[in-house]
Parts: structure tokens; C-alpha cells; sequence
């Protein structure tokens, strides 16, 4: 498949093992491991869709989205938060900010494939 | 959704009508009446309606109604624990936990109106604005909510604010009878921290 997969994660342990989940899945990956790389890569790159951390060093990954979001020209790719923030705020305010979902860590392989799949 | 005035509403009909005009020519006889329009309400017809929004999140702390940058760090935080402090000034209502970061919880109600705010037990959420040591919380009610703006809605004049955050709003904007200001919190919250 040709389908592009954005991962934003300034973990290197989270970030490998969504990669492999992609891959696994027949995905392409893209990885950016800052908030200011996930917007530079979403606008070069125009991934399918983007998993993306929220606590992040410089820009978190709130602010990626809202300015992914503001772009003309990436406001329609899905993002989903994958994070350990998981308080019943955290879900709202993700969904505020404009993301699809919320995925709180430790993650399955099956949420994010289920995932992929509503949004590909 | 707002309402736009009449006088606006004018000059988006003539806006449409003249971008309709250049792709079909067909109204073209009229161009002498648009360009009189447009010259009449000194109206410049933006072409690109997207760039004209202005994307904030938008939260009430008594009378003043705020707005959050898009650009501006800002996590909530629920069911945190607030710490007093001990002498400290009636607006600081103490410390929380925040990712092993110590961050002062204000209470901006009372800096702005010298009233303590009313929020239920159990009922708060922390607005945290900015990271690491510039992060700052904010008690709220209720969580910020999306708001747009067009730029028409822009006000120019801040003098019907209150006097104390004048200086430091950045954009201020009107919709639905209703001000909304985007105040520069770090530069705020260090003006009262110094």
C-alpha cells in the first residue's frame, strides 16, 4: 500500500514500536520526533494520517496539531494523540484541539490498527 | 454563527458578484456598479476566504472573556491537587504538581476584578499555560472552547477593556455583542510576578 503514515514521538522506544506496528500493518512510516518536524513533514510529506505525542520538547504536540489543522493545506489529515495523558480532560481537549482520537500509552497493536483503518 | 451587518453584507454580495463576473463575464456590464460599491465602503474583496479566520480557544474569567493563542503551549489538567503557599499574595492560590514541574496556580478573577473567584469544589480545571519553568496555571470552570474570527471582527480601540490587562492585549475582537481579548500571559503574569 502506498499509504503514507505520519509518527510524531520524541521517545525512541514509542516511536520504533509504532513504526513497526505501521510497517506491520503494510503502511508506509514517516517519523518526526518534534512537534516543529511533524508540521514541516505533514506539509511536505502529506501523510494519511498522523500518530502524534502531546508532551514534546519546543512545540508539543497540541500546538503541531492546531497549526496542521490552521494550514489550508494539511487541515484534512486525521490526527490521533497517542499519549500518557489520559484524564477525561485530556480526551476533550484533544478532540478540542482537533484531533480524531485519543490513545492513551501503553498502547496495543489492535488500537492502532483499528485506527488506521477508520481513517484509511 | 454571527450575523454580519448590512452594510457587509453588501459588499460580500459585490464580492461574490465581481469574482463571478471575472470567471464567467457575463455580468460584466455591472463592473461599473461593483467598482462604485467597492469605492462607496472602501471594501477590498479578499479572494482568499480561508486566510481571513482566525482560530482561537476562547474561555470566561468573569466579565473578560479570553482568548488562547493557537501558538501558546496550554495543556488542562484535572482533579490536580493546588498546594497553598504560605504569605503569599490572595491571586496566587498555590502550586501544583505538573510533570515533577512545580507551577503557580493564579487565580486571575481576582487579579483583574479584586474578587476571589467563585468556582465549585471538585468542579476547577487548571489551565496550563506554557512549559517547564514559564508554565503557569490558570483555574477555569469550564475548558476553552474553539472560537474563529473573522478579521473585520478585529477592534482596534482596547479602551473599553479593563485597565489592567490593556497593555497587554495583543488582538481583540467582536462577535455577537460580545469583546474577546488575546492577552500576552507571559508577559502579564511576569509583570505581577515582579
Amino acid at each position: 500500500m502506498n499509504n503514507k503514515i505520519l509518527i510524531v514521538d520524541d521517545s525512541k522506544p514509542d516511536l520504533e514500536n509504532l513504526k513497526t506496528i505501521v510497517l506491520d500493518a503494510g503502511y508506509q512510516a514517516i517519523t518526526a520526533i518534534s512537534g516543529e518536524e511533524a508540521i514541516e513533514k505533514a506539509n511536505s510529506m502529506r501523510p494519511d494520517l498522523i500518530f502524534m505525542d502531546i508532551i514534546m520538547d519546543k512545540k508539543d504536540g497540541y500546538q503541531a496539531c492546531r497549526e496542521i489543522i490552521a494550514d489550508k493545506k494539511t487541515k484534512n489529515i486525521p490526527i490521533i494523540f497517542v499519549t500518557t495523558k489520559n484524564q477525561k480532560a485530556d480526551y476533550v481537549w484533544a478532540e478540542l484541539q482537533g484531533g480524531k482520537a485519543l490513545i492513551a500509552k501503553p498502547f496495543t497493536s489492535d488500537q492502532i490498527v483499528s485506527e488506521i483503518n477508520k481513517y484509511i | 454563527m454571527m450575523k454580519e451587518s448590512d452594510d457587509l453584507s453588501v459588499l460580500s454580495i459585490a464580492s461574490e458578484v465581481d469574482s463571478k463576473s471575472a470567471r464567467t463575464g457575463w455580468l460584466e456590464k455591472h463592473a461599473e456598479l461593483i467598482k462604485k460599491l467597492e469605492a462607496e465602503y472602501q471594501f477590498t474583496p479578499d479572494t482568499n476566504k480561508s486566510s481571513t479566520d482566525e482560530r482561537y480557544f476562547g474561555f470566561t474569567i468573569g466579565n473578560l472573556n479570553m482568548l488562547l493563542s493557537a501558538s501558546l503551549s496550554s495543556e488542562i489538567l484535572e482533579d490536580n491537587l493546588i498546594y497553598p503557599i504560605p504569605l503569599s499574595p490572595n491571586w496566587l492560590l498555590g502550586a501544583c504538581n505538573h510533570r515533577g514541574d512545580i507551577v503557580p496556580v493564579i487565580d486571575f478573577e481576582q487579579i483583574i476584578s479584586g474578587e476571589k473567584s467563585v468556582i465549585e469544589a471538585g468542579k476547577y480545571k487548571t489551565l496550563v499555560l506554557d512549559k517547564d519553568e514559564n508554565a503557569i496555571g490558570i483555574q477555569l470552570s469550564k475548558l476553552p472552547s474553539p472560537i474563529n474570527f473573522k478579521k473585520k471582527e478585529r477592534l482596534k480601540n482596547f479602551s473599553k477593556l479593563p485597565k489592567i490587562v490593556q497593555p497587554f492585549v495583543t488582538h481583540a475582537y467582536k462577535k455577537g455583542g460580545k469583546i474577546w481579548v488575546c492577552i500576552d500571559f507571559p508577559f502579564f503574569i511576569e509583570s505581577f510576578t515582579n
